[in-house]
């Protein structure tokens, strides 16, 4: 791959400069209105797409081989970039109601981007930790940032300590591997296991406990238990970002990582990651469906959907146990598996947004999050679109034509199949068929049962607009997943197989 | 393939009854009645006048090339699977495009005064809309998957509408009853959609639509083997659609509905779609002799079964639908002896005279109170005078008289069946005409002749229907009149233009036959060539077919109207048990019941119910895993308990229990 000139930099530059840019106009112009800082975020994380789409589009390293550009990154830095702009709409929009005034919150989202950014672009262990740590230590003020609020201090706290105490695996790991290659470039470590004799212990140990901090972030069982309490801490417009972008983030560099290194993963690993897999989404359904606050019920959800995500990433990886002697086919299968990860966190960040961008407008009249589903009730009569919205990111969360979310389930399903992994498909389809319940559940709420006193209600129509709008890319994308599920084929294509 | 003329307008055809069902549907009671109907009939008319438009520039074309596409989108790309949203027009859909928007729009008008005092008016035209919608996308979809969403789509429609006043339990139970029984058959239909796709999918080309009528014909050699099976499972689904032995019992329930959904639906369009359908597949029909063998006899059979049912029937909607499944059999008596374009053009003629008669019969339930049995009726010739020479006219047509209507398609059908050499089929068919002409004259002469037999405060309603509904009656008998006229056949002097308009659609399904039987056939065909030369059979058989008319009609009469002591020794022949038997049409449905109905309700009462549901689903499955689930939350809450400490402690054991596998398995 060709070094390329610091053009390349440009989408990390124009988010880390906006990002300060924020804070600075933030404290020093005094007669700003609080929607300036909202619409200044927006600008800047705009201009980051704008100048990745007229900017440098070859693929190749920056930064002496530190980051990779091209396709991949690409198609991340759009994801983020525009995950981080709906959530500035969902936060503008809160704000705007209760007071809650948090200025701090839009450089920390530019930072949250930036850091996710060089997440999936990191080619080297050093850019990996550092986006990781850059993209983490500001998740951390956003979910406990809100003053006053014991609840989401609390998730704050747990967040942070959890996340260091995760973090110092995945050092330890990076050690063990640099110890091994002698180098921290991910091109040096990959030739270094193929070439040299893959001292076995170092090499497994190193990947295992890279895998548990990579394992932490996606929230996969048995590492995801700060989850549920933090994502129901952090005021919903966070906890949607944390769901969608962050778990996009900890599974771009999973991918690359599991591709970049597979011929030494996948014989030793394969049934490990097949339990991983199995756990995680049977135990997210199994305990969302007891859940009585949305969010948690969500965040289990996600925990869930983790899992079949991570059916994905078995399909991509499974092939290899076959050995060289259908390399072609290998190919082929892997970037079925491959596109339709990707197709499936498109789909999984519209819906989750969508969903969360209706708790987030409900949250905004009382100045309390909107958590109990009970309150949802009749919710269909009071806010006829809203629970509309929310109705179809459910149904489409549930897996239900027409919906996206039931053709990102069909093509990581279908290629699990054809990867051979028949029985894990199966797993997966049963525990879909489990979530269905929980998801209903709130559609029944919201439809059937009677309005009452104290359900929840919220005017904002931005944020209703958007969350819309989104419920409406639900919809397109569930009947014309075409044009979205080619880019994915072609992003994945850019993967060293 | 040649190349394709593109036609836009085609899609707006399909999509105008959308948007007025739309309009309708969503704003119901807030439209006045007014705007509602004129949106409606206006909806329909624009998709007429556009089927005229597009009708024409088809005739405007070189023969070998009629045939117009407008392909909307890709709507299934799945590899080599792919299915178009498409719309085309060939001579055979664009003649059922006229047919259906032409009558519809009529019946559309009709039902602006027949509904006008109902609640429900707004419902009504949304779901006659709605049809409209379905009905044409059955009829102008460029591929099998495209006809079964028309079909499915009519079907609900149907169910919709004869259930349309649901407060009356036995309009829901009949709705119900047509709804389940077009299950039978839809079933078959999807079977056979199925088989086509698995049988075709190796030989497609790239690009080539998996369902496209044109395809598959193009590939018709690579689907022989399998003609028969896939032959048989779609006319499954047509002897639902098209009310046939043995799935024929829904049609005279579904009388249930409004009259002019009787006209539209239940005699005139939807029930001609499994003639449609099999007409549209000829090209596989025609590989597989035994199916049309079925087909035939199956129609055969239907009319005469379902015309002598028709004799007995006091209710005069009854009389009209049994009228209907025996006509439909005819249609596929055509079908079955290869003369597919004599079977449309009965289609045509039969929409005509059947949706006349529906709507006079309509004109007389209005005038008579909503009293529908002919027993109280009698002596309406001269109160309800518009409806009475009308429905004379349909009459004489349905009989077969010359030279209305329905003389030339039904003598056709005859001739077709003789001339292939069917002469017991044509033989069941010329008894059965003879009956329809009888029953005719029995229903007219109960209804407009003799002494009113009503109650006086009836008697004192009785009035001509307005003029909205008096119009369309009128413009259906010119039709009736003169609608048979473009197929005079070639040994009367005329042109046979019809059967030559539809030529190139089923020209294609003998080339195939020849291809697949070579020159054996070839020779068979110039026989045929040569008996058609010699007209004098022709001749024969027209006159007799007429003659046999006539005299059921006579007979008719002077039974009816003269002789009414006739009818009551018929009654009482032989212990009564004849009539008793055709008056309960042959109990069919008493056998379907007991056979098939009761055992089922049985078996699903005892073990599907209380062992399969109660005990299996709800009881293990349902119940045993909200236990599971139960048990196993409470166990996780335990684990979930808000401590970091703890949390930080899980993740130490994942770490721990991992990396000791990584190590010990390698």
């Amino acid at each position: 791959m060709p070094e390329l000139g610091g053009a390349a930099l440009w989408p990390y530059l124009i988010v880390g400069g906006g990002g300060l840019l924020v804070m600075v106009v933030d404290s020093f112009v005094r007669t700003l209105k609080k929607d300036h800082l909202s619409y200044l975020t927006m600008f800047v994380l705009i201009a980051a797409i704008a100048v990745q789409i007229a900017g440098e589009t070859r693929e190749g390293t920056v930064l002496h081989g530190m980051l990779v550009t091209g396709a991949y990154a690409r198609f991340f830095n759009f994801l983020f970039a525009g995950i981080g702009v709906v959530t500035t709409i969902f936060a503008g929009g809160i704000f705007d109601r209760d007071g809650r005034h948090r200025p701090e919150v839009y450089p920390l989202l530019l930072f949250t981007v930036l850091g996710m950014m060089v997440l999936a672009a990191a080619n080297d262990l050093m850019t990996l930790f550092l986006g990781l740590e850059t993209m983490s230590l500001a998740t951390y003020v956003l979910a406990g940032g809100v003053r006053g609020d014991v609840r989401s201090s609390e998730a704050g706290f747990k967040y942070l300590v959890l996340g260091g105490f995760s973090s110092a695996f995945l050092l330890m790991g990076m050690a063990l591997l640099y110890g091994f290659a002698g180098d921290t470039g991910f091109a040096g470590i990959s030739a270094a296991m193929t070439q040299g004799e893959p001292d076995t212990i170092l090499v497994t140990l190193g990947m295992g406990l890279m895998l548990v901090g990579f394992g932490f972030k996606v929230a996969l069982v048995p590492f995801h238990m700060w989850t549920p309490d933090v994502y129901d801490g952090a005021p919903a417009y966070i906890t949607g970002f944390m769901a969608t972008a962050v778990k996009a983030a900890g599974f771009a560099i999973l991918l690359r990582w599991v591709v970049l290194m597979q011929p030494q993963l996948a014989f030793v690993w394969y049934p490990v990651l097949a339990v991983l897999a199995v756990l995680t989404m049977s135990v997210g359904n199994v305990v969302a469906i007891v859940q009585s606050n949305i969010k948690r019920m969500l965040a289990w959800s996600s925990i869930a959907h983790a899992g079949y995500l991570f059916l994905g990433l078995l399909a991509l990886m499974s092939p290899a146990r076959g050995g060289s002697d259908a390399m072609m086919r290998t190919r082929e299968m892997g970037e079925a598996a491959g596109s339709g990860l990707l197709f499936y966190l498109i789909a999984y960040s519209v819906m989750n947004l969508a969903a969360f961008g209706v708790v987030n407008v409900l949250s905004s009249e009382r100045g309390k999050e909107a958590d109990d589903i009970n309150r949802y009730a009749g919710l269909s009569r009071r806010r006829p679109v809203a629970a509309a919205v929310l109705a179809v990111a459910l149904l489409s969360l549930a897996g239900i034509p027409p919906f996206v979310g039931f053709m990102a389930k069909f093509y990581v399903f279908a290629a699990v199949v054809r990867a051979g992994l028949v029985p894990l498909a199966i797993i997966g389809v049963i525990n879909s068929l489990v979530s269905v319940y929980y998801y209903l559940r709130v559609i029944v709420v919201m439809y059937m049962n009677e309005p009452a006193e104290d359900s929840y209600d919220g005017t904002e129509w931005v944020s209703f607009v958007t969350a819309g709008a989104l419920a409406l890319l639900v919809i397109y994308l569930g009947v014309r997943p075409d044009a979205f599920h080619h880019a994915a084929e072609v992003v994945v294509r850019q993967l060293p197989f | 393939m040649e190349s394709h003329a593109n036609e836009i307008l085609l899609r707006w055809i399909v999509l105008v009854p959308l948007l007025g069902a739309a309009a309708n549907g969503l704003l119901n009671r807030r439209l006045p009645k007014q705007v509602s109907g004129l949106l409606a009939c206006g909806a329909v008319g624009v998709s007429f006048a556009l089927s005229i438009v597009v009708f024409l520039r088809l005739a405007g074309m070189p023969v070998a090339e009629r045939f117009l596409s407008d392909t909307v989108t890709t709507w299934i790309g799945f590899g080599r699977l792919q299915v178009d949203l498409a719309f085309a027009l060939d001579p055979l859909n664009a003649v059922m495009a006229l047919v259906v928007t032409g009558v519809g729009f009529l019946i559309h008008v009709y039902s602006l005064g027949y509904m006008a005092h109902d609640a429900g008016f707004q419902r009504f035209f949304a779901y006659l809309n709605l049809f409209i919608f379905a009905m044409m996308t059955l009829v102008l979809g460029e591929n099998l998957l495209m006809l079964f969403v028309g079909w499915e789509g009519v079907g609900l429609c149907s169910y919709l509408l004869i259930s349309f006043w649901f407060n009356d339990e036995a309009n829901a139970a009949a709705g119900k009853k047509a709804f389940i029984v077009n299950r039978i058959g839809d079933f078959g239909f999807l079977l056979g959609m199925f088989l086509i796709g698995v049988t075709v999918l190796p030989h497609l080309g790239a690009g080539e639509g998996l369902l496209s009528f044109r395809v598959l014909q193009h590939h018709a050699g690579a689907l022989a083997p399998a003609a028969t099976a896939i032959c048989l499972l779609l006319f499954l689904g047509a002897t639902g659609k098209s009310a046939q032995i043995p799935l024929f019992i829904w049609l005279p329930d579904a009388m249930a509905g409004p009259t002019p959904v009787s006209a539209l639906i239940h005699a005139a369009t939807m029930v001609t779609a499994g003639v449609y359908m099999v007409a549209r597949m000829n090209f596989l029909f025609v590989l597989s002799p035994a199916a049309m063998n079925v087909v035939a006899i199956v129609g055969a059979a239907t009319a005469i079964f379902a015309a002598t049912i028709a004799l007995t029937q006091n209710d005069i909607k009854k009389v009209l639908a049994y009228s209907t499944v025996s006509q439909l059999g005819y249609m596929m008596l055509a079908c079955g002896v290869g003369a597919f374009a004599v079977g449309i053009f009965h289609v045509m003629t039969h929409a005509f005279f059947k949706a006349l008669l529906f709507l006079g019969s309509g004109s007389v339930i209005h005038a008579m109170s909503n009293e529908q049995d002919m027993r109280v009726m009698g002596g309406l010739r001269k109160k309800l005078p518009v409806t009475w020479w009308t429905f004379l006219v349909g009459t004489l047509a349905l009989a077969g008289i010359f030279p209305l209507a329905g003389f030339f398609s039904k003598d056709e059908i005859l001739w077709k069946a003789f001339s292939s050499g069917n002469q017991v089929l044509w033989a069941i068919g010329f008894v059965a005409a003879g009956l329809t002409a009888f029953y005719m004259m029995r229903l007219l002469v109960l209804t407009f002749f003799g002494e009113n037999r009503a109650s006086p405060e009836v008697k004192h309603h009785i009035h001509e229907s307005p003029l909205t509904m008096t119009l369309p009656l009128v413009v259906l008998a010119v039709l009736s009149l003169v609608g048979g006229w473009v197929g005079i056949p070639h040994f009367m002097g005329g042109g046979a233009h019809f059967e030559q308009w539809l030529e190139p659609v089923f020209a294609g399904g003998h080339h195939v036959v020849e291809a697949a039987h070579g020159a054996a056939d070839a020779a068979h065909g110039a026989a045929a060539d040569a008996v058609h030369h010699d007209t004098t059979m022709e001749w024969i058989l027209a006159g007799a077919s007429l003659a046999w008319g006539i005299l059921g009609l006579l007979l008719g009469w002077l039974v009816y109207a003269r002789r009414l002591g006739v009818a009551e020794g018929a009654r009482r022949l032989a212990g009564g048990f004849p009539y008793r038997l055709l008056e309960h049409k042959y109990y069919v449905d008493e056998a379907y019941e007991a056979t098939f109905i009761r055992p089922g309700y049985r078996l699903s009462k005892t073990v599907l119910w209380k062992w399969i549901d109660a005990g299996l689903i709800d009881g293990i499955l349902v119940n045993g895993s909200a236990l599971v689930v139960a048990v196993v939350g409470s166990v996780v809450r335990l684990f979930q308990n808000g401590m970091v400490r703890f949390y930080a402690w899980s993740i130490t054991v994942g770490v721990t229990v991992f990396v000791l596998y990584l190590c010990f398995s390698g």
